[in-house]
């Protein structure tokens, strides 16, 4: 059981913004809060997504590398932000490295016990989907910016 | 709807126009030169006598003998010294190229100020949130040297600060030095990084989420490539700041600094004689915004 002050925490994630309570109920009973020292991976590329996670302090950095060029930081994200939407969708393996570059407390889902809870209650999997996509939609935004190198 | 507050009351101005200078210019030493940057320098420039106080946000015409005549913008707030003007330059063509490679003791010739300026002293009371991307920040580090210096009158303060790398970061010392200031929110990020870098990595418009301030009662300040601004201003949209209490300087190519030549004509606007500093309602139908 996870303790209220826990859960009051995580309900004020960004994530849970406007969505019905109903569905910010379900999909709370499934979080965990845990933290992870710096230098701890939350994902690696290639293994299977079996987590979900909303931070809620702390600051992660997403890896990606190629043969060549080694590791690339694409970006880092902090709290109130989600990491991962691979989930959510077949065939569930991380795309990316992440790792924690600071202490960092998250809210952590098991992706199984979340598929199947938005596989069983639609408007639960609907609102969930619908935020993940607004996630992605920024992240891809973000990183069209980004392929401008604006700064140049 | 409440009823509005004081500083919404009080309506910004749409451009702070400080007199006209004189159109011939006066010539002055360079008193030193820092390299910044592998391509950004910044220049101290004697004042010449007669230059009156600029403004945050103003810029002076540098002309290197025998090369031509470009517009900089001013770096240094005229509370800081009463003999030097500092210009933070990059490197991108001939006039540029001379004006960085210049040594102490050498003489250009500058007239200024020009244009207008950031509602510093206007916003006070205000929350205010500094958005800078690449050699943006050095027209912007004046206003926010005088929002420092008088922390006091406003409410929350803001600096988010874009750079390519870290290697492209301006004013690195000055940045440790405000990043130390209580009731500052600073924060910085950049494009690429390798594993020494510990700070951001992504767009400066990824920062905005992260500070706080009233967005009804924001006043927003915002430099960079006008493709950063775009973003930036209607990240500032989104999140509720006024489209006429968020400000831009627009730094597209200008000659005569004067209003005659009409090189730098924006709709009905001239950059050099109206700006470049824009409250965003008055030249959004002419900056690439085309969702409002
Ligand atoms: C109000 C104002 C303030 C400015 N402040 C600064 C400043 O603080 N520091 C600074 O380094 N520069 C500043 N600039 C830009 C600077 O004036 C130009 O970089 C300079 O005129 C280029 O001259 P050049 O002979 O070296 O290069 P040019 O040979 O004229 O140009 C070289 C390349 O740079 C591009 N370029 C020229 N001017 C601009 C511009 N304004 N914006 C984008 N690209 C340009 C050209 O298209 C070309 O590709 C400012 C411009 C304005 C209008």
């Amino acid at each position: 059981m996870t303790p209220p002050e826990t859960i009051q925490d995580v309900r004020s994630h960004p994530f849970f913004k406007d969505l019905p309570e109903q569905v910010v109920e379900a999909v709370l009973s499934l979080a965990k809060e845990r933290d992870y020292a710096e230098g701890a991976w939350l994902c690696r590329e290639g293994d299977p997504a079996d987590r979900f996670f909303l931070i809620l302090s702390g600051t992660v950095a997403v890896e990606l590398h190629a043969p060549h060029t080694g590791k690339r930081r694409i970006q880092t994200l902090g709290a109130g932000d989600a990491v991962g939407w691979s989930w959510l969708i077949p065939p569930h393996r991380w795309q990316f490295d992440v790792f924690t570059v600071r202490p960092t407390r998250v809210a952590e889902f098991d992706a199984q016990e979340l598929r199947k809870l938005c596989e069983s209650d639609h408007t639960v999997g609907y609102y969930v989907t619908k935020r993940l996509l607004e996630v992605v939609s920024r992240r891809l935004a973000a990183a069209r910016i980004q392929l401008m190198d604006m700064y140049a | 709807m409440g009823e509005p507050t004081a500083q919404e009351a009080a309506d910004l101005p749409a451009a702070i126009m400080p007199a006209v200078a004189p159109v011939l210019p006066s010539f002055v030493r360079v008193l030193r030169v820092r390299k910044d940057t592998h391509d950004t320098w910044t220049i101290w420039l004697e004042r010449p006598d007669g230059y009156p106080d600029h403004r945050a946000g103003q810029f002076n015409m540098l002309y290197a003998p025998g090369v031509g005549e470009v517009p900089i913008s001013i770096a240094s707030s005229a509370r800081e010294s009463r003999t030097r003007i500092a210009h933070t330059i990059r490197r991108v063509g001939a006039v540029t190229r001379r004006l960085t490679s210049l040594r102490r003791g050498e003489t250009i010739g500058l007239r200024g100020p020009y244009g207008s300026a950031w509602p510093v002293a206007e916003s006070q009371g205000a929350d205010v949130v500094v958005v800078a991307g690449g050699l943006g920040l050095a027209p912007l580090r004046p206003a926010i040297v005088e929002l420092l210096a008088r922390r006091k009158r406003y409410g929350a303060l803001a600096l988010l600060y874009g750079a390519r790398t870290p290697a492209d970061l301006l004013y690195t010392a000055e940045l440790g030095k405000w990043r130390s200031v209580l009731d500052f929110q600073l924060l910085v990020t950049v494009d690429r990084a390798d594993r020494s870098w510990h700070g951001h990595i992504g767009v400066v418009t990824t920062l905005i989420p992260a500070v706080t301030f009233d967005p009804q009662n924001t006043v927003a300040l915002v430099c960079g490539p006008e493709i950063m601004m775009r973003f930036a201003v209607r990240d500032l949209l989104d999140r509720g700041v006024p489209a006429r209490r968020i400000y831009v300087s627009l730094e597209r190519n200008l000659q005569c600094a004067v209003g005659f030549c009409g090189h730098c004509q924006l709709g009905p606007k001239f950059i050099c004689a109206d700006g470049p500093v824009f409250a965003f309602d008055e030249i959004a139908p002419y900056f690439s915004v085309r969702e409002l």
